[in-house]
């Protein structure tokens, strides 16, 4: 569970969000939709406790991110855009570097990391991350940031830049994460993928919630045949 | 623990796993240093060697007496038109010319060229030897007008050292390994610190790093420990291949200096070696820090290797203090014991000279342990300044 409450963080005079509120549920997937500018990744970064708010407050599985920093963290794993691997480290280093920073038992780490493994058809774990592609850092990288099955996942632009196969591989995981009853929060830019995986959407602009709703909802509320429309709606009024 | 302990583990793996790193930090000193050392003194060596079995060569202009004299003195005398242009052309390692005067005296004018080491031995060598022939000179004279020439034996001068014979070569050792140890030590490996801290960010690895469970200052502490390790065991490795080069070429290059084949360089072992090995870590530690911290604030590695470039240039002061001490072959002045980073060297250079004073080592061991407290405080701080981690 995430429940955010009148959040505000201004950067000098660039106010980033002004007063947001929103909830993202158990075994849902929720979507952050908006344009560049408009505060997602500086709410990712204070949900993943990166930034502090001026104000407002933020919980994740119950914890406070002001006041259970460390426990928030052991409850979330986030995929951030432009977020690398350590390349001179092979994928399994990477993926177990992070099990040991979050206290996860090595077998049990082993165990799990198999299993993540063989549902985003990893096969390439031994070699120095400095040796893959996009798409299969962004596998490695899924895997890595929930080593320590956190109750939360936050996805920020997981798809970006990736090919059809590793596309689809990452919405069968963030699918799979749904299933197992987490609370997955996801920020990004393609339409088709929020009506695809989101089952609740929040529509960010200028640091505020401008609209809420599930995507059918949102169609039918601005009179548009397909999401991307809604959303354009939304954003210009 | 636990979590500074995977921290800096993961750190060292990946630095061990680059090459630009293991060639700065294991390679370079282990081959470099040796390679300087030796050839300097293999160099010196064969100067000497070759004065003390072919001579020095003497352009030449005057009579043949002082030729005789010369050539007795082993000097290679070279009869030229112009003394000045076979100096200058480096036909000759210096020039003598000898002009009778109407008054029937005689004047000696010794050219050598402005700047070369082997024209200023010569001189030196020719500034020992031309009174004997001065005094050749006036005796011949005395005894044509007929007069005893007693008259030398009314002065007598004579020379004798004191001192330990090895003195020099212990206080130029203990001068160098202090240097080697300031400027690996506390420089460090320019690389490792770029990829640290800006290397992380320009990656985008560091926010990722800051989401996961540990705590912010596990995170620093794993870093820097690393850096410092790293740094140090470059420094190790510095000093080690140059003290086992010192300790060779004293042995197998003779300097004509006197030096016991040896013996100043083993004067090391032991206690000199426990001193490399804390001053190295406590330097380590403070070079480490200051690079964490800069390298933590650049927006991108380029940034980094440009503020780090400039370490070497604040260690120049700390040179300047070790100078005096050498240069008057005495040991450290107690002050500079108080002096962090510097003191680490001091303590090693008193080891070295066999001037050991145990309440001034305590109190040095105790500034740099009080520093680097201090600035494990400040990196922990610096990590949670938003404007530093986003600085990019």
């Amino acid at each position: 569970m995430i429940e955010v409450e009148g959040l505000q963080k201004s950067f000098g005079q660039v106010q980033a969000l002004r007063g947001i509120s929103f909830r993202c549920e158990p075994g849902r997937v929720t979507g952050l939709l908006g344009p560049n500018g408009a505060g997602k990744t500086t709410t990712i970064r204070i949900l993943s406790t990166i930034l502090k708010p001026q104000s407002g407050s933020a919980k994740l599985n119950g914890y406070d991110v002001m006041k259970e920093p460390d426990k928030v963290r052991a409850s979330v794993g986030v995929v951030l855009e432009n977020s690398g691997l350590y390349r001179r480290l092979t994928g399994d280093e990477n993926v177990l570097y992070f099990a040991d920073l979050a206290n996860v038992p090595r077998a049990e780490a082993m165990e799990r990391m198999e299993f993540l493994y063989k549902l985003l058809e990893i096969d390439y774990g031994k070699r120095q991350a400095g040796t893959y592609s996009k798409g299969m850092a962004q596998k490695v990288n899924l895997v890595r940031s929930v080593i320590h099955d956190p109750p939360v996942l936050i996805l920020d632009e997981p798809t970006a830049g990736l090919d059809v196969p590793s596309t689809v591989a990452v919405r069968t995981f963030v699918e799979q994460q749904k299933g197992a009853g987490k609370t997955v929060l996801l920020s990004t830019h393609l339409m088709n993928e929020v009506e695809l995986l989101c089952d609740y959407v929040y529509i960010i602009n200028l640091g505020l919630i401008v609209a809420e709703g599930t995507p059918d909802d949102l169609k039918e509320r601005t009179q548009s045949s397909n999401l991307e429309e809604a959303f354009m709606k939304v954003v210009k009024e | 623990m636990k979590s500074i302990y995977a921290v800096m583990k993961k750190e060292i793996k990946e630095a061990f796993r680059d090459r630009r790193t293991l060639i700065m930090s294991v390679l370079l000193p282990a081959v470099l240093v040796p390679a300087i050392v030796l050839g300097i003194f293999y160099f010196e060596g064969r100067t000497v060697e070759k004065q003390n079995v072919e001579g020095f060569t003497v352009a030449f202009q005057g009579s043949q007496q002082l030729r005789s004299f010369l050539s007795q003195a082993n000097l290679k005398v070279m009869e030229v038109p112009d003394v000045e242009k076979a100096v200058l052309e480096k036909q000759a390692d210096v020039g003598i010319i000898e002009q009778q005067t109407p008054s029937q005296s005689k004047v000696i004018v010794v050219t050598s060229y402005a700047s070369g080491t082997s024209g200023d031995s010569a001189v030196s060598y020719l500034n020992g030897i031309l009174p004997l022939y001065r005094e050749q000179c006036i005796r011949q004279y005395l005894s044509q007008k007929g007069i005893n020439d007693d008259v030398f034996s009314l002065v007598v001068v004579q020379s004798k050292q004191v001192g330990e014979p090895m003195a020099f070569a212990k206080f130029f050792l203990a001068y160098l390994v202090s240097l080697v140890m300031l400027t690996s030590g506390f420089v460090g490996n320019v690389y490792l610190g770029t990829d640290i801290g800006a290397g992380e960010k320009e990656r985008g690895t560091l926010e990722s790093l800051l989401t996961t469970p540990v705590s912010r200052f596990s995170i620093a502490m794993g870093k820097w420990l690393a850096l410092s390790a790293l740094n140090c065991m470059g420094t190790l490795i510095s000093l080690l291949s140059f003290t086992f080069s010192y300790s060779y070429a004293m042995t197998h290059f003779d300097m004509g200096l006197g030096f016991t084949p040896g013996g100043s360089a083993l004067a090391i072992w032991g206690a000199g070696i426990w001193a490399m090995i804390i001053g190295a870590v406590l330097l380590s530690l403070t070079g480490g820090a200051l690079q964490f911290i800069i390298s933590m604030y650049s927006r991108n590695m380029r940034e980094a290797q440009l503020y780090l470039g400039q370490m070497g240039m604040v260690i120049l002061p700390f040179i300047f203090i070790l100078m005096p001490a050498f240069t008057n072959a005495s040991a450290m002045p107690t002050w500079v014991f108080f002096v962090p980073i510097v003191n680490a060297s001091a303590v090693t250079y008193n080891v070295i000279i066999g001037n050991v004073v145990w309440p001034l080592v305590g109190i040095a061991l105790l500034m740099d342990v009080a520093v680097a407290v201090l600035l494990s405080f400040v990196i922990s701080k610096f990590m949670n300044r938003e404007s530093v981690i986003l600085r990019i």
